[in-house]
């Protein structure tokens, strides 16, 4: 918990919360138009600007994304922070004048009329389209286009893009009323409909089973829609999280993650239209410590290896369970194979692969729910196999013993568990 | 060239390099940098090669194409070594006169000798050119030793040395007290103590870090990386190594403009080169430290020159700034702990390491032994560029003042005008008048004076320029380079702009200038990243060094300097016109009336003051009245 005074109030907060989640809690009013609670912070509008004073020092910063610490300071309506956020009103309504969420915002401030010529600017460009589309339903079917005073929202290459669920996130999201579903996207669902069998959008967002729509994709009437949203109380894109699913999975310490497939010998496997990409997994990484050198084969079978790693005079043969030829090496790793070991989800991955039969291959790996039993088997035998060695039981945490493998075990040893684990 | 295996390998090749340098070896140093380039440098050395083959001295004379010297509006140049005979505008037409007279017979060619434009005296040699003997080119003077394509130049004047040094102490908190000591500040402009920065992001927690160069130079008439990179690349890459070994990092990405292709070549060509020498790679001479190094191309936007921008352009996302209030070192390129630093501090760093930090501290202002923000040291390199006698890239010491810069250095205004501004950091620098021109240059006094360092741009004006419309430009600039994220620099510049412009066209009220003051300090204080903090600097020095200007334009209707047209009018001077009737015939508009041999008189309702009279008038009888022909011509304000 962090105790932090806000305008000489004492609040209590979870730890890695911000200052406007303290403000919201502490019940003062802060007008922002750029933050959700459900999204990430962008701090666009700038209106939740509060002065915070740390270590004697004062400076404006904005609340939504200023992380709050202990001992901090903040004043929220300063004369300073309300003259600004007067002026940033009067510049977004001279912008739109016609958003009601702005007209409000300018009776408060009592601001008339704005000093500066009137444009017509629907959208006030708070991205929570785009950041709902990206990071709620992954998606990423809205972004941004131009820069400077000619940004816009914008779909990619000005058409209607394929991937849209058409699920209303956005239009739900937006504060000014920019973003309108049309009628004409509606048609394009219905020629969907009339070209083949297609899943539910909430069905494709994971929230109700597998299911064809008898509604004709009427989605702004359908039950299910209006259900979803009176049972959760938000829009149903909210209740989707795959982007939050996608964070790593921890079994003993090491690291899974979710979206990819592995091998019992584990290495990693990402599929990537018909080619994968593969690496190897944080227990490999961990077992076998710094890698000094990768040897790379063009091609590999069940029974050929498809690499052979060392570290210091320990070699390790690593296998995959079908066959197929190696495409590409990660020009990164080839320069420093240490980054294997180091990073080996993003930048160690070691090659991209064909395989020689796709269905085969993918028939022969396994999602990250088993893998995950599998590391959390090989880390028991581990285990056992340490203790033995050491006569006298490891504190705690498989990471620090998995970290310190290569030094405690003896060669034989080693070798014995790596045809165990590998093979 | 080989694989180097440990410090002993690269000692003897040092030595042996070294030893082969000869410095009385007749060598002609010609600048391929790209101004040299532009001005036709290419053909220039052809026909060196072709004239020293055909005498034969090919191997006794050496050809040595360096990068930028600086003096880019004289180019191309020439410098004949051992003796330092510098020619300007060399053409390939005299390539053969200067291999006979010069190069064999050691007479000198007075013709194209550079004519000092304040003394109209020639000088021979390179080194009493006041462009240049008043500089400290510490870093910058390399370029006219070696050639940029070969490692051997550079390790042969003590390259790679530090990098050596180094690796065999393996002591990186050294290396960061040295930093530290020597009150290094980040080049890039925003001046952030270097050895301060390289601490957090060693301390930092992660197992992987980045090392990053911010090449990424998108200021108006600034290229000094540029030419750094493309003179010197390899500096800048060894101080990056030292860095990353420093801080632990094993790669490094440089991210430089695709604007700069042969920059973006010479470095690659400088990275290709390490790794074959074992510099970059894999157990670099045997120490075991591993590092690999990136090279990216900026897509051509200013705001990828902001920290975060720029990593977020380089993760492949949109080149927007995110807030800071967690520190790049701490959490940057993928969101892993990222020390970036820009080319001239890069360059800065092998310098340091070399000489010490007392020789570094000896030259700047302030006391850095307490406070590394104490004071400015070093020196900085600047694109002295506009209404000077010379421009080019100068390299002072900290603590020069504007005068000596402009004056002494830059040779004074151009065409005997009065200097009327200088304004230095960019376009979101300000604009400092004549009266604080014995303002010594340093982080710290330009800041106060309501400018700032930026990455080195001084331009120059004259009496002829208009202050409210060179805020125009600028925020002009701005606005289109916004990235658009934050409501008060997208919003506020624009509305800034407009106000700007509506007061050089004439629509400009009472009021005006309030509300700039109103919109500049809002925009100041809420903006999301530097591009947008510091955007009002343009309009704030402006307003507090020539406010009178914005009063005549207002109140006056009058552009004093004779600059806005809706604000200005032409007249002819019946004393000195002839009649010849030049004027009469180039008028585009029909505004110019009167007979042969008599003075000729404009009509101002028609004149659209283009100013092709003026250019074509040989007797400089056109004069530009400031404000409106008629002061009483009523004003329609559309606003």
């Amino acid at each position: 918990m962090i105790n932090l005074l806000i305008n000489n109030q004492k609040v209590q907060i979870e730890d890695n919360k911000t200052v406007l989640d303290a403000c919201q809690k502490a019940g003062i009013k802060i007008p922002t138009l750029c933050h959700h609670k459900e999204l990430t912070g962008y701090g666009s509008c700038r209106l939740c600007q509060v002065e915070v004073a740390q270590k004697n020092k004062s400076r404006i910063a904005v609340s939504c994304l200023f992380p709050a610490s202990e001992g901090l300071q903040v004043q929220t309506h300063t004369p300073r922070v309300e003259k600004n956020r007067k002026l940033l009103i009067e510049l977004l309504l001279a912008r739109s004048p016609e958003a009601k969420i702005l007209q409000k915002m300018a009776d408060d401030y009592k601001i008339i009329k704005p000093r500066f010529r009137l444009k017509s600017e629907k959208c006030i460009l708070c991205g929570m389209c785009v950041r709902v589309c990206n990071e709620v339903l992954g998606i990423n079917a809205i972004g941004f286009a131009g820069r400077g005073t000619s940004k816009h929202i914008e779909i990619p290459f000005k058409d209607v893009p394929e991937n849209c669920l058409g699920c209303g996130a956005c239009t739900y999201v937006c504060p000014t009323g920019a973003i309108q579903m049309e009628t004409e996207a509606r048609q394009r669902w219905a020629q969907y409909l009339e070209s083949g069998a297609r899943k539910c959008r909430f069905s494709r967002m994971g929230l109700i089973p597998h299911k064809i729509c008898p509604n004709a994709f009427q989605c702004q009437r359908c039950e299910v829609d209006q259900r979803l949203e009176d049972t959760y109380g938000t829009h149903p894109a909210f209740i989707a999280r795959p982007a939050a699913e996608q964070l790593p999975m921890q079994v003993d310490q090491v690291e899974m993650i979710p979206d990819y497939l592995y091998t019992h010998s584990h290495i990693w496997v990402k599929p990537l239209g018909k080619r994968f990409r593969i690496g190897i997994d944080d227990f490999a990484a961990r077992f076998i410590g710094k890698v000094d050198s990768i040897t790379p084969q063009d091609s590999f079978r069940p029974d050929r290896p498809v690499w052979e790693l060392a570290s210091g005079k320990r070699t390790l043969n690593m296998y995959v369970p079908f066959a197929g030829r190696t495409m590409e090496m990660n020009p990164l790793v080839k320069f420093v194979p240490s980054l294997a070991g180091k990073d080996p989800y993003q930048q160690g991955w070691i090659y991209t692969i064909s395989a020689e039969n796709n269905t085969e291959a993918l028939n022969a790996l396994m999602s990250a729910d088993k893998a995950i039993q599998v590391v959390h088997k090989h880390s028991d035998r581990l285990r056992t196999q340490t203790d033995k060695a050491l006569g006298a039981t490891l504190p705690d945490g498989a990471a620090g013993m998995l970290g310190d493998v290569p030094n405690r075990l003896t060669d034989e040893e080693w070798q014995t568990l790596t045809k165990e684990f590998f093979r | 060239m080989k694989h180097l295996n440990d410090f002993n390998e690269f000692k003897q090749w040092q030595d042996g390099l070294i030893k082969s340098r000869d410095p009385n070896a007749r060598t002609i140093v010609l600048c391929g940098g790209t101004g040299c380039k532009a001005t036709g440098s290419k053909p220039v050395a052809e026909a060196i090669r072709e004239q020293l083959n055909s005498y034969g001295l090919a191997d006794e004379v050496a050809l040595r194409i360096t990068g930028c010297h600086g003096f880019c509006e004289k180019g191309p140049l020439m410098v004949v070594q051992p003796e330092g005979v510098l020619y300007t505008g060399v053409k390939p037409e005299d390539i053969p006169e200067i291999i006979k007279e010069t190069v064999l017979n050691k007479k000198i060619i007075e013709r194209l000798l550079y004519i000092d434009p304040v003394t109209n005296n020639k000088i021979t040699y390179e080194r009493d050119v006041p462009f240049y003997n008043k500089q400290a080119r510490m870093i910058f003077g390399d370029n006219g030793r070696i050639d940029p394509v070969k490692i051997e130049d550079y390790i042969s004047i003590g390259g790679y040395q530090a990098l050596a040094k180094t690796l065999a102490e393996n002591n990186p908190d050294a290396v960061i007290s040295m930093i530290k000591k020597s009150g290094l500040r980040g080049r890039g402009g925003g001046g952030f103590p270097t050895g301060v920065k390289w601490e957090s992001c060693r301390k930092a927690h992660g197992n992987i870090k980045y090392v990053i160069c911010n090449a990424d130079e998108g200021d108006p008439g600034a290229y000094a990386n540029r030419s750094l990179l493309e003179g010197n690349p390899h500096s800048v890459l060894e101080g990056m190594i030292i860095g990353a070994f420093t801080v632990g990092a094993n790669v490094g990405y440089i991210y430089i403009r695709d604007e700069y292709p042969l920059a973006v070549e010479l470095f690659i060509n400088a990275i290709r080169q390490a790794e074959q020498c074992g510099l970059v790679g894999r157990n670099i001479l045997g120490s075991g430290f591993d590092f690999v190094m990136n090279i990216n191309r900026g897509g051509g936007a200013f705001v990828c020159g902001e920290s975060s921008a720029l990593m977020a352009s380089l993760e492949g996302k949109i080149g927007e700034p995110r807030a800071k209030y967690i520190h790049m070192v701490e959490r940057g390129l993928y969101e892993r702990p990222s020390c970036l630093n820009n080319v001239e501090t890069w360059a800065n760093v092998p310098l340091i390491l070399n000489k010490g930090t007392d020789w570094f501290t000896k030259i700047g202002t302030g006391d850095v032994s307490q406070n590394p923000w104490g004071g400015s040291k070093g020196t900085k390199i600047f694109s002295l560029v506009g209404k000077v006698n010379n421009t080019g890239l100068v390299e002072v010491p900290m603590g020069m003042t504007l005068r000596e810069i402009v004056f002494g250095i830059g040779g004074g205004i151009r065409g005997g005008k009065k200097f009327k501004a200088i304004q230095t950091g960019g376009p979101s620098g300000g604009c400092i008048p004549e009266k604080l021109l014995d303002l010594p240059v340093d982080y710290d006094r330009l800041t106060q004076a309501g400018s700032m360092m930026g990455s080195g741009g001084m331009i120059v004006v004259d009496e002829n320029t208009c202050m409210v419309d060179i805020a125009a430009y600028f925020l002009n600039f701005l606005k289109e380079e916004s990235c658009g994220k934050c409501v008060p620099c997208r919003e506020g510049i624009g509305r800034m702009h407009e106000i700007l412009a509506n007061i050089c066209e004439g629509y400009g009220k009472d009021g005006d200038i309030e509300l700039l003051e109103e919109l500049a300090e809002t925009v100041r204080d809420s903006s999301l990243c530097q591009l947008g903090a510091t955007s009002p600097n343009p309009v704030l020095t402006t307003l507090k060094y020539f406010r009178d200007e914005y009063e005549a334009h207002i109140k006056n209707q009058k552009c004093p300097a004779g600059v806005c047209k809706a604000l200005i009018h032409y007249k002819i001077d019946a004393q000195s016109c002839k009649g010849c009737s030049a004027c009469l015939k180039s008028c585009p508009s029909e505004a110019i009336a009167g007979e042969k041999k008599k003075p000729h008189v404009i009509d101002p309702e028609k004149c659209i003051r283009c100013g092709v009279c003026i250019d074509t008038c040989k007797f400089d009888s056109i004069r530009i009245i400031p404000g409106r022909y008629n002061a009483a011509q009523k004003l329609k304000i559309t606003n």
